[in-house]
């Protein structure tokens, strides 16, 4: 494969925006839980992408996963910004959600998902999101995370079945 | 004893469970456990905002600002050197060659600038680093202005110091050669300002002939001129010496010194002669003493004369295997030249090795104190 043909293109850039952007800033946003500074930190992801394009190693990674990788910097980098918070719940990704859709029974369904997810640690949070948002393989979750692939699919399985366990614990409660 | 229980298999997730997950997120796994955990993907990603219509036109406007922009910060310009590298191995070991013979060369120079005098010792000249009084010497500057000429010496001698150098070459051409070459050595010391002092040709044919030549030349000249009559023919000796002559010079300057002030005293006591007897008991004692300055004047130009000129013997011996004595110096320059190379490789590489090393030991400490930082503000 030439040096052209492992660099990424404008059209796969544009392409890359498209399919992505949602999930990025939809990561960055339950993350930071702050839209102005997930806007802002998506924004920042792509910038750098386009930046680092030829530097693009398709070896290592799809751009997707070199997106998040990036995304996930940015993130950090923001949370670092703002003196190490835990970002506070948001209540405009809430209301995205119920406008997002008329069903009021999907809404109260992602209303329940939010509020486990804000409910998880943020260590763990993240994983969450960037196996779902990022949809990424647990080898490359853990070249994002730096740490092994084992490893990475440990972090995964506790996340997520936590998140289950914090959605069906809310939904008791929320009947009780 | 308090006995400490190691974690258990219960503290870790199954692996089996671990692949089930994986595999029900790519869909490689049917069943109601594996549809679960997909619909749990879709009510995680439903959570997304959607894009604000302003973000890609923002986006847009950004990289256009960066494109637009003179240059590249020099933090990006260095972030992108080890893509560079990796993408141009050859131009970047082409660079950090250049980069290292540059560095070699600046840490040897001054080395070989002492290698250089200390090698040339024998050819440097003495130019006299004390001015010798001529004036105070009845007008007989001739040698002492000579030998303070203001030739600018190449390597000087020590203060005060006066040096008399010689050398004789033995050079060995093929016997047809050696007219040729000795013309040439006796046209190379006319031309540095040098004379011939005696030259002896004798041409028998294939074998025997020879030249004896006794080159004076200006001591300023002796190391070029050396290195010309080498590049003559090949060179099968080489010997130079130096002999420090401040102690005869000095005696001789000293004894020119007082013969003059002794004559002068006495044409002094001459014009205060007043009887016949005594001028002429002056006139004598005033002739001999003019003899005396003569004869001092002599010595020290004599002395004088060998510390600004060098004598050069040159020999030159007709050689019939003079093109295989040529390949054999070729041999030794090309040795000399390999020698020299590999020295500035290796201080090259004892200064880039170190300094590679500090670097990117810097680099991954910066690289993990980075990542410590962000992975802490996940705490």
């Amino acid at each position: 494969m030439g040096k052209r043909d492992r660099q990424l293109s404008q059209e796969e850039f544009e392409a890359l925006f498209c399919e992505c952007g949602r999930d990025v800033l939809g990561y960055a946003s339950s993350l930071l839980g702050d839209r102005a500074a997930a806007e802002d930190v998506t924004a920042l992801a792509f910038e750098r992408l386009y930046r680092s394009r030829s530097r693009l190693d398709r070896d290592r990674g799809t751009p997707r996963a070199w997106l998040f990788a990036i995304a996930r910097n940015a993130a950090l980098d923001e949370l670092r910004r703002r003196g190490r918070q835990r970002p506070a719940e948001d209540p405009s990704a809430l209301e995205a959600a119920t406008e997002a859709d008329a069903a009021f029974e999907h809404a109260e369904r992602r209303a329940g998902v939010l509020a486990a997810l804000l409910a998880l640690p943020l260590r763990e949070r993240e994983v969450v999101l960037l196996k779902f948002h990022g949809e990424l393989t647990n080898a490359e979750l853990a070249r994002v995370l730096g740490i092994s692939e084992s490893n990475a699919g440990t972090r995964v399985h506790r996340a997520l079945t936590r998140l289950r366990e914090l959605g069906a614990g809310l939904a008791r409660e929320e009947v009780a | 004893m308090k006995v400490l229980r190691f974690p258990g298999p219960e503290g870790m997730p199954d692996p089996q469970g671990i692949a089930e997950i994986e595999a029900a997120l790519h869909g490689d796994a049917a069943g109601p456990s594996a549809a679960s955990w997909r619909e749990l993907r879709e009510d995680v990603r439903s959570l997304a905002p959607p894009i604000p219509p302003g973000l890609e036109a923002r986006l847009h406007e950004r990289l256009a600002a960066r494109t637009e922009a003179p240059g590249r910060s020099w933090v990006a310009k260095v972030r992108a050197w080890p893509t560079a590298v990796r993408r141009h191995p050859a131009f970047a070991s082409a660079a950090i060659s250049v980069l290292a013979a540059v560095v070699a060369l600046v840490i040897v120079a001054p080395w070989d600038q002492e290698q250089l005098a200390s090698r040339s010792f024998g050819s440097t000249v003495s130019v006299k680093a004390h001015a010798v009084q001529a004036g105070s010497l009845e007008g007989s500057s001739s040698a002492a202005a000579a030998s303070s000429t203001g030739e600018p010496a190449p390597l000087s001698a020590p203060a005060g110091r006066e040096q008399q150098r010689a050398a004789q070459l033995t050079l060995a051409p093929k016997p047809g050669a050696v007219q040729s070459v000795a013309d040439e050595a006796m046209r190379l010391a006319v031309r540095d300002g040098g004379y011939v002092q005696s030259s002896q040709v004798r041409l028998n044919g294939a074998s025997g002939s020879a030249a004896e030549l006794r080159l004076s030349l200006p001591s300023a000249q002796l190391s070029g001129a050396l290195s010309a009559l080498g590049r003559l023919a090949p060179m099968r000796s080489e010997n130079q010496s130096l002999q420090d002559i401040t102690g005869e010079y000095d005696a001789t300057r000293t004894r020119l010194a007082d013969a003059v002030a002794e004559r002068q005293a006495l044409l002094r006591a001459l014009a205060r002669a007043e009887t016949p007897a005594q001028v002429d008991s002056l006139r004598q004692r005033i002739a001999l003493a003019s003899s005396a300055v003569a004869r001092a004047r002599k010595s020290f130009q004599d002395v004088a004369g060998n510390a600004r000129n060098s004598v050069v013997e040159v020999s030159v011996i007709g050689d019939s295997h003079a093109g295989s004595h040529a390949l054999g110096g070729a041999w030794h320059d090309a040795l000399s030249v390999l020698r020299v190379a590999l020295t500035v490789v290796l201080i090259a590489l004892a200064v880039l090795v170190p300094l590679s090393l500090l670097l990117l030991a810097g680099a991954f400490a910066w690289r993990a104190a980075r990542r410590w930082l962000r992975e802490r503000a996940l705490s």
